[in-house]
């Protein structure tokens, strides 16, 4: 009993020493490598496994970027009517956001749109069920393994794209990131779970990014909301225009 | 349209561009809606006119132009802009860079459509009443 006391009081003293040697993820970053040459999405080189259903929605999905581009104002990109990018549409496009990194969660703000998820590392399981979702940011849970930010993202809307090029996720898709720091900056794989979408599990490049130090550019984030009231108009007055011709047909 | 192109587009000489940044300054996406396939990225012509409205707003800017052809044809030209955001990083620009009554000639890519609308997201080259546009960036930003 007393070494089960011993050893309980140990664990306890020597964990934040173990928190305090977590890596740390605090600052603000950039994406810091294209997908130039990639068939079909912004994630990964390689052709996407999908299934039958997700070949229908890829095919269903007309972007205005990547290979399969079309003019915005003939396309059904959900942004187009100032919907949320979404997680992981937001963390593959080229905009800074900052990790901020408390001891019992890691908190990301991103400009583009302007909003942020949390990723719980205290322990708790991710849960089956997200009751009040999807959300268009998920639902995330972390785990330290080594140097390694091990994030478990369900509860994710189905209906936002995943890149710009018009990939998606299901509501009932898991995704696995791995974030590691590495010198000054961070790489992170996702690895897609979703056997609605996608016949087997897929692994994305490693994605890097780059801080970005408080006195440069980039390195205050700033406010990029989508706003309806701006879209409409800019719909009205520049996309749909341009797409017209000047006889204002399409 | 037809006229636009021969008689109110002016090909300003590099020597008097201004604006051009380093790429290492500026994100890697533009334009959020992949408005840039709407425009002819391989072709570049300069419209003059007289500012209507200078529309500053994220994550859309626009400048709106009044252009007269040869026969005295009014036409009011749309220059689709990047977000406050990536111009004030960019080019140093402010939502008082253009006003109503400023003269500009301005170099942008052409819709695909002929349409009286044009693109230039960064890099711009513009000239206001003859000058370059103010910045607020310093050397060492803009180099």
């Amino acid at each position: 009993m007393r070494i089960s006391i011993a050893l309980i009081s140990l664990i306890s003293l020597l964990a934040p020493l173990v928190s305090l040697a977590q890596p740390d993820l605090n600052g603000v970053f950039l994406r810091g490598s294209g997908s130039q040459g990639y068939p079909m999405s912004q994630w990964s080189a390689e052709e996407l496994p999908f299934t039958k259903a997700g070949q229908l929605q890829f095919d269903n999905n007309v972007p205005g970027k990547g290979p399969r581009q079309t003019m915005p104002a003939l396309g059904n990109d959900p942004l187009g009517d100032a919907n949320p990018p979404g997680l992981y549409r937001t963390l593959v496009y080229g905009r800074p956001w900052e990790f901020i990194q408390f001891d019992n969660r890691v908190v990301q703000v991103f400009e583009w749109g302007k909003h942020w998820r949390t990723i719980w590392t205290d322990d708790r399981e991710v849960p089956d069920v997200i009751i009040a979702g999807p959300y268009w940011y998920g639902y995330s849970v972390g785990e330290w393994e080594n140097d390694t930010l091990v994030v478990k993202t369900v509860g994710l809307d189905g209906r936002a794209w995943m890149d710009e090029w018009g990939n998606q996720v299901s509501d009932f898709a898991l995704i696995e990131e791995h974030w590691r720091r590495v010198g000054d900056t961070l790489e992170m794989t996702i690895t897609v779970n979703d056997p609605d979408l996608y016949r087997e599990p897929w692994t994305s490049d490693t994605k890097i990014f780059n801080p970005q130090s408080p006195d440069t550019l980039n390195g205050e984030l700033m406010e990029q909301i989508f706003a309806p009231i701006d879209e409409m108009e800019f719909n009205r007055r520049i996309r749909d225009p341009a797409a017209a011709g000047p006889t204002g047909q399409n | 349209m037809k006229t636009l192109k021969t008689s109110a587009v002016l090909h300003l000489p590099q020597s008097i561009f201004c604006c051009l940044f380093l790429l290492s300054h500026v994100p890697l996406t533009y334009s959020h809606h992949g408005t840039a396939v709407s425009y002819d990225q391989n072709q570049f012509i300069t419209v003059t006119g007289t500012v209507t409205e200078f529309r500053w707003r994220n994550p859309h800017s626009a400048l709106f132009l009044d252009i007269e052809d040869d026969a005295g044809t009014i036409t009011n030209y749309a220059i689709e802009l990047a977000s406050p955001v990536l111009m004030s990083r960019s080019s140093g620009w402010t939502r008082a860079t253009f006003r109503p009554g400023d003269v500009v000639e301005f170099r942008v890519h052409p819709s695909r459509t002929d349409a009286p609308v044009g693109e230039c997201l960064f890099n711009c080259e513009v000239l206001i009443n003859g000058e370059p546009p103010a910045s607020t960036l310093t050397d060492s930003e803009g180099d």
